[in-house]
């Protein structure tokens, strides 16, 4: 897939902004930092709500053109990160620059370069895909004819040109989804933040997502992208974090935080009402390994690899536990993030 | 500019989604008229001439023997006692005709001065009583009459009511519309009932920007805006005046329509307008100050209707203002609806923007002060939120 991606397939943003005499062009520039720098700086974040530690010492870069993975369970902290360099909550601690502007002191001239897609459907139903764009194109300041042709281009990049004059709320949650994503690209920003962009979408409109977000990387734009789906992290990502608890507790290339799980393989199997009764407390303490059960699956992390699986199937066996669809993977950040904190990713 | 230029933006996306959301708006406006239908219907007895209350009103009269005025307001006075509205109790000085109405022997009292009509009639009574409205409507029909027999002032002018009050001679030229006979037309129940419900509902038509406001903040739009580099301030702003924009053209509409369908006058257009101005405004600032306690969709639609009821029930929305108790008459008096409905209901009878001044003045401030305040608490829960 990766092979059919090539930065000339895109069309739009890079050219775009060239055109309007945007980031790329003479004039006044608004990112004072060359491109290779990092578009988005973020040193020692903290934010707590009352006594509550939402998100503490958080630093990580993201350089243009990548794709950075903010992994992480529900209530880890990624949104709150997100709305914290989106502007909207103020940071008790550390700082924030996008394309050079701190935060703090330049935050109108830091937002302006970014586009910023949340978890929720930021979209009015009754209005029409193309009306939902004219209005939050028009608060950017993007009018008349160029106003327009960002509109069709970015409804183009997700599939829904044809879509444009339909309203959203005959929409189907997948088209919705990547709406919401094409309003985030008004302005051609440098920065595009991704909060969990795919959540409850089908197979099909997924596809589509990644595949356009892989081709905005490609055209240039740095995209902080959080999820806990982690195969699309490992998809889109060449460098990750996993958050746990407001905290970051593993960062670096993807390969490098895989490499964390050591030898570590991972033992799924169904776990359905038929083993109600067995309590997965008790199998963890007789297994002495690690076990997560979430979504009708037992994940056993077997920390010494592939070897400790005879042991644990033995156990399960004499428990009466039927192994039927049973799978044995090696180390993905799933395997980490178990191996680090001892919990699923999907809690 | 540019947090103008948003604000703008954001009110008029809201008038659009108010408009597009063709359920809601027949529902906003169905409701009204339908209440408008039945209540004037069924209620237009109370309205008729044949309609008495249970015992005339006390009323204290003082008329200087020998006043030019004097036989023209006793036929008035004499008229309404003979219809069974008030019973006449004559006094002496303008002071004894006050003491009366503190202790209470009468309810009302009206004092035709020497000097009438250089000198406007006065009406002692508590304001906003239902014998206060009774005198004050006799007090009109006698200045009409007491005038054009002294050969002064023109007709068809307000007559404030407060203690001791000494309203301003009619502004020269300043004319209601007439009705076919030169006179006002009447306020009738489909009158009455068009601005009854057209008050009530005019907080559910502003509560349109508020609660688009709280659904943004519940959906994401929110902090895609403000992440776009909107401020808050400039996002309440928009709020703000989008509800105001739908309460404005709800207000146009009711009036239109009613016109058409039940062929009530609303009177003179800049008093109206002016009228209409206050009240829409303070009508979102009712809607603002829920910012402060409603933070969902959900609390926040039902509170607000149950607050417009309540508001319509204490102003006389739903019962008549001539037949209310005591109690819900003097309570009423601090209703922003009582206002509304009042300064309608002048305007219907021919009154000129003038007339309405107060009212529209009132309701301008209350709607100033609710915003400031709906504003600062919106404010306070977003920092309590840790937002920037």
């Amino acid at each position: 897939m990766t092979a059919r991606l090539h930065p000339n397939d895109v069309a739009g943003p890079d050219e775009t902004a060239r055109r309007r005499g945007g980031p790329e062009s003479e004039g006044p520039p608004l990112r004072p930092g060359p491109d290779h720098q990092p578009v988005l700086v973020v040193r020692n974040l903290d934010k707590r709500f009352g006594e509550k530690v939402a998100v503490h010492g958080v630093s990580f870069t993201v350089k243009p053109g990548e794709t950075f993975g903010l992994l992480g369970p529900n209530g880890a902290g990624k949104s709150t990160t997100l709305a914290v360099i989106a502007g909207l909550l103020r940071p008790d601690g550390g700082e924030v620059e996008v394309g050079g502007f701190s935060l703090a002191t330049r935050r109108r001239d830091a937002q302006r370069l970014m586009g910023v897609v949340p978890q929720d459907l930021a979209l009015y139903p009754e209005l029409t895909a193309a009306q939902n764009m004219a209005h939050f194109a028009a608060l950017r300041g993007l009018r008349g004819p160029e106003g327009r042709r960002q509109i069709a281009e970015a409804l183009r990049l997700v599939g829904l040109a044809e879509h444009a004059g339909q309203r959203v709320e005959r929409f189907s949650g997948g088209m919705k989804r990547r709406l919401n994503i094409a309003i985030g690209l008004l302005g051609w920003p440098r920065l595009l933040l991704l909060d969990e962009p795919t959540v409850g979408i089908d197979p099909q409109s997924r596809r589509h997502i990644l595949e356009a977000i892989r081709k905005l990387a490609a055209s240039g734009i740095a995209v902080l992208y959080t999820s806990h789906y982690m195969e699309e992290v490992e998809f889109l990502c060449r460098r990750v974090a996993i958050m746990d608890h407001g905290r970051i507790i593993a960062q670096g290339p993807l390969d490098e935080v895989r490499a964390l799980a050591g030898d570590a393989a991972l033992l799924r199997l169904p776990w359905d009402q038929v083993h109600g009764d067995v309590d997965p407390e008790t199998v963890a303490r007789r297994l002495g390994v690690p076990v997560e059960v979430t979504g009708g699956e037992a994940r056993f992390l077997l920390p010494q690899g592939p070897e400790q699986a005879a042991p644990v199937v033995g156990e399960l066996v004499r428990l009466g536990i039927p192994l039927r669809g049973m799978r044995l993977e090696t180390p993905d950040l799933e395997t980490v993030f178990l191996a680090l904190t001892g919990r699923a990713l999907r809690d | 500019m540019t947090g103008l230029r948003q604000a703008a933006i954001i009110a008029a996306n809201q008038l659009l989604r108010f408009v597009l959301d063709w359920h809601g708006v027949l529902i906003l406006f169905l409701l009204p008229l339908a209440f408008n239908l039945v209540l004037g219907v069924s209620l237009r007895q109370a309205f008729s001439p044949e309609y008495r209350p249970e015992r005339p009103y006390r009323v204290g009269v003082v008329i200087p023997a020998g006043q030019e005025a004097a036989p023209a307001v006793e036929q008035v006075l004499a008229a309404g006692e003979a219809d069974g509205w008030v019973h006449i109790e004559r006094y002496a000085s303008g002071e004894a005709a006050l003491t009366a109405v503190r202790q209470r022997r009468v309810e009302a009292a009206l004092v035709l001065p020497a000097r009438f009509p250089r000198e406007p009639l006065r009406v002692i009574a508590e304001p906003g009583t239902v014998p206060a409205s009774v005198v004050e409507t006799l007090a009109r029909e006698a200045a009409v009459a007491g005038s054009g027999a002294a050969g002064g002032a023109a007709p068809g002018q307000p007559v404030p009511m407060d203690i001791a009050i000494r309203p301003a001679p009619p502004p020269v030229g300043e004319q209601g519309p007439v009705g076919a006979g030169g006179s006002p037309p009447p306020v009738d129940a489909m009158a009455y009932y068009a601005a009854g419900m057209a008050v009530m509902m005019i907080y559910l038509a502003t509560r349109e920007g508020t609660k688009a406001y709280v659904t943004d903040r519940g959906t994401g739009v929110y902090l895609r805006v403000r992440a776009g580099g909107v401020s808050h301030a400039a996002y309440l702003l928009g709020t703000f005046l989008g509800s105001m924009a739908v309460g404005l053209i709800f207000m146009g509409v009711m009036a239109l329509v009613t016109r058409g369908l039940f062929g009530v006058h609303w009177g003179h257009l800049g008093g109206w307008m002016l009228l209409t101005l206050g009240a829409t405004l303070a009508a979102t600032g009712v809607n603002a100050l829920l910012l402060g306690f409603a933070r969902s969709p959900e609390v926040q639609e039902g509170v607000s209707i149950a607050l417009a009821q309540l508001l319509a029930f204490l102003g006389g929305s739903m019962m008549p203002l001539f037949i209310f108790p005591e109690i819900l008459a003097r309570i009423s008096r601090f209703i922003p609806n009582r206002w509304m409905l009042d300064g309608y209901l002048q305007l219907m009878a021919g009154a000129g923007p003038a007339a309405v001044r107060d009212e529209s003045l009132r309701l301008a401030a209350v709607g100033v002060g609710l915003v400031a305040l709906g504003w600062a608490a919106d404010r306070l829960l977003a920092r309590a939120a840790g937002e920037g």
